[in-house]
This record gives C-alpha cells, sequence and structure tokens, in this order.
C-alpha cells in the first residue's frame, strides 16, 4: 500500500514549484520568456524524482543544490544579455562601470543577496520536518543489594552517578528497548514509515528508537528524565510513557513513575524564530560583505576608466 | 558553421555540461528533464545539472546552432506535447565528434604512459566503476 507521504503531489512540491516559479524573475526577462516554462517544468520533474529519493530532505537537498545554480546563472544570464563580443572580464567591468554609482550598486547586491540568503534559511526552516519531545519522570533508588557490591557505596538514596549511569544504560538496552518495539508493533508501524512498507527488524527498529531518546538527570534528585523525539506528538507521548513503564517492571517496581508523558503542543524543532534570525543575521553580514567588494571594484574600475579616457594634459607653457 | 578543421578545433575544447549536452542527444532527439537524466545515467550521477545549468546550455548552443528544436512532437497520450523537444544539427554532430576525438587522444596519451591499461581497468582504479 503507498503511503500518503510517498505522494508526489504534497504542498511541499506545490510551495516549491511556486517558490521557484518567483525566483525565475532573477533572469532576464526575454531569457524568462523563451525558457520560464520549461525550466518550470523541469524544475518540477526534479522536485517529484527528489521527494520519491529522500521527501523533504530530498527537497531541501534539490533546494541547496538548485539556489547555487539559480545564483550563478542568473547573474551569468543578465552578463550574456550585455550586447557586444566583449571578453568575459571586460563584460563585467562594463557592468560595473555602468551602474550609476557605487552606493546604488551596493544597495542593489545588498538587498539581492540579503533577500535570497532570507528567503533559502525560511525556506528550508519551512521545508523541514517539525519535531515533537514527550518527558515522562521516573524516580530510582539503589536497593540495599546493589548499595552494599561497593566498597564504599553511598547511602542509599543519596546522589551515585555510577549508579545513574548504569540505570541510563540499563533503560537504551536491548532487554528494555526490545520490550517496547515489541509491545507497540514498532517493526511494522515504523515500517510502513521508514522501510518503504517493509516491516524493519527488530535491531533497524531498536536503533531508530535508541536514536531519539534523551535520558538526563534531574539535578540534585533521584529522578531521571525520558525525552523522546519523533515527528508526532502522541506517539513521542506514548513511547516516553512505554519505556519508564518497562523500565519500571524490569526493575520490579523499585522505580517510581512521578510523571507520565503528554503529547507536546508545539514542535521542538526546527527552532523556526531563531533559524529566521540567523538568516536574517548571516543574510546581513554576507550582504555586507559582498555588497561592500561590489562596490569597492565598482569604485575602482570607474577611477582607472576615467584615468584612462582622460585626454592627455596639455603641455606647461 | 565552422566550415575547416581550425575554425571546428577553435570551438573547443567544450565545458563538461556542453559536451554532456551535445553527447545526450546523439543517439536520439530529447526533451530539457530526458537530457537531465541522460547525464546523470551517463555519468553515473556525478554531473547534475540545475535547470539554470542546462537551460543556459541549451540556449547558448541553439545560438552556436549546434542544436535545434524539434518540429515533431511527440504522442500527446504518451509525453507531455507542451514539452521542447531539441535535436543535434549537423554542426553539433561535427563538434561533439571533433571533441570525443580530443578526448580519444588526451586517453591515448594516458595508455602509452601507463596511467591505465584498459577503460575498464581506468574506472575501476579511480573507484569509477
Amino acid at each position: 500500500m503507498k503511503h500518503a507521504h510517498d505522494e508526489p503531489n504534497s504542498k511541499a512540491l506545490a510551495l516549491s514549484a511556486q517558490i521557484y516559479r518567483h525566483l525565475l524573475a532573477c533572469y532576464p526577462s526575454e531569457y524568462r520568456r523563451a525558457y520560464g516554462p520549461a525550466m518550470e517544468q523541469l524544475f518540477r520533474d526534479q522536485c517529484r524524482d527528489a521527494w520519491r529519493g529522500g521527501r523533504r530532505w530530498g527537497l531541501i537537498g534539490l533546494w541547496l543544490r538548485v539556489m547555487p545554480d539559480l545564483m550563478k546563472t542568473s547573474v551569468l544570464e543578465h552578463i550574456s544579455n550585455l550586447k557586444g563580443r566583449k571578453a568575459m572580464k571586460d563584460r563585467i567591468s562594463a557592468v560595473l562601470v555602468r551602474q550609476s554609482s557605487p552606493r546604488r550598486l551596493f544597495m542593489a547586491v545588498f538587498a539581492a543577496v540579503f533577500v535570497l540568503m532570507v528567503g533559502t534559511s525560511t525556506l528550508i526552516t519551512f521545508l523541514l520536518p517539525e519535531t515533537y519531545s514527550s518527558t515522562s519522570r521516573v524516580k530510582i533508588q539503589q536497593d540495599a543489594t546493589e548499595a552494599n557490591r561497593l566498597s564504599n557505596p553511598p547511602a542509599v538514596g543519596a546522589y551515585d552517578p555510577y549508579f545513574l549511569q548504569t540505570e541510563f544504560e540499563v533503560i537504551k538496552s536491548e532487554v528494555i528497548l526490545g520490550k517496547v518495539v515489541d509491545d507497540l508493533n514498532l517493526t511494522r508501524a515504523w515500517g510502513k514509515k521508514y522501510g518503504a512498507g517493509k516491516p524493519l527488524t527488530a535491531a533497524e527498529t531498536i536503533a531508530i528508537l535508541k536514536a531519539r531518546i534523551d535520558l538526563r538527570p534531574v539535578r540534585n534528585t533521584m529522578l531521571i528524565q525520558i525525552r523522546i523525539f519523533s515527528e508526532e506528538a502522541s506517539e513521542a507521548a506514548k513511547l516516553a510513557n512505554a519505556i519508564a513503564r518497562t523500565y519500571q517492571e524490569h526493575r520490579k517496581n523499585l522505580p517510581e513513575i512521578v510523571d507520565l508523558a503528554r503529547p507536546g503542543l508545539r514542535p521542538v524543532r526546527p527552532n523556526k524564530p531563531l533559524n529566521i534570525t540567523m538568516g536574517i543575521m548571516g543574510g546581513s553580514v554576507l550582504a555586507l560583505v559582498v555588497g561592500g567588494g561590489t562596490a569597492g571594484i565598482a569604485a575602482w574600475l570607474r577611477r582607472r576608466s576615467n584615468t584612462t579616457a582622460a585626454p592627455p594634459l596639455p603641455a606647461s607653457s | 558553421m565552422p566550415k575547416t578543421r581550425t575554425e571546428l578545433e577553435e570551438m573547443l575544447p567544450l565545458t563538461p555540461a556542453v559536451f554532456h549536452v551535445l553527447l545526450a542527444l546523439v543517439d536520439d532527439e530529447r526533451h530539457g528533464y530526458a537530457i537531465m537524466q541522460e547525464v546523470i545515467e551517463s555519468t553515473k550521477g556525478r554531473i547534475k545539472m540545475g535547470p539554470g545549468t542546462l537551460y543556459g546550455t541549451i540556449k547558448r548552443l541553439l545560438e552556436a546552432r549546434m542544436i535545434e528544436e524539434s518540429d515533431e512532437r511527440p504522442d500527446p497520450v504518451l509525453d507531455d506535447e507542451r514539452r521542447r523537444y531539441y535535436r543535434l544539427t549537423a554542426i553539433g554532430e561535427r563538434v561533439v565528434k571533433a571533441e570525443a576525438m580530443r578526448y580519444a587522444t588526451v586517453v591515448e596519451v594516458v595508455r602509452r604512459k601507463r596511467l591505465i591499461r584498459r577503460p575498464v581497468a581506468a574506472t575501476r582504479t579511480m573507484g569509477l566503476a
């Protein structure tokens, strides 16, 4: 059965095609009229292939290839649009010199680089899959036999980093995670998502689950925080609670579940405000550097062309 | 149109994008997406052209009269009739042959210097197979 996520006509494809159509405005109008529809169609085909290959990640990969291509080729098309058969270097010089002033050129380049950087970071942020997290908390304690195994054991209930580390490894062990995988039938459920419909092996499923667990001690307490990440809020909560319960059973009810996980209301990743802010900051810096550099080169070329074009000074009488 | 061998040689070497687009059109006329797929296949995925590079190359090849747009349209049932098909012209064919000969000469030198012995061995050595 085909999974809903595999359908190529997803919103992400439509959004990508729409954005690409707008980005074609970077090309000269004549070129756009001649090749714009064909390029758009080709991009849609590439989007469909990228989606089939890696879904959202495939699309992100495609955008990361297409953006530099678009930036480079649009500049080249503008340059080749200039009349005359000058060498490429002369053409660039001509473009830069012909601009009215270095200040205007700086503003134009700054705006173009800034918009491209912010646009790309925003686009990638919105294409990244959303991840939710849920946390359950368990109170652990050493029993007397465990405490007596050590030569200088800490008192029962006191903070013991070795004990905590051991319990973390127990929680992440195949004994606990294998049972969670069996109880929730994750091999089949995740097989539909990640295995093209075929059930995954137990080892593969445990590896995926292990990568989603974040275990932390709650400072100055004997509490362990079991945090799980998932694309679905309800699944994250279900997994966190299942791990806590399985661990409790394994330790013969010695640990106490103090907090059950609840589905998160908002995704924790990607951090959209942070990503967009970083895009704005990075875009500003890059735009300043590129704009400043271009304006500097333009000013230098202008000075040089003025010097070359200046008539020879009359001989002093 | 380049008439003499010298005129033809002046057009060489071709950029990888131009060479691969021309190579893709040697067998058959193709539309943009099919050209891109053929290039990916023939280079084992090492050259992946974006729409900008592909259509920029096509534009330059049309201007140089190395390729031309095909008037024939495929059966609309089999393909999207809005797609534009391109085919190699006589000039394009001569240029791509000349470039292939240039590569062959280079390969001959490389073989003489025993950097590679056989094409298969070469691809294995370079990890390209």
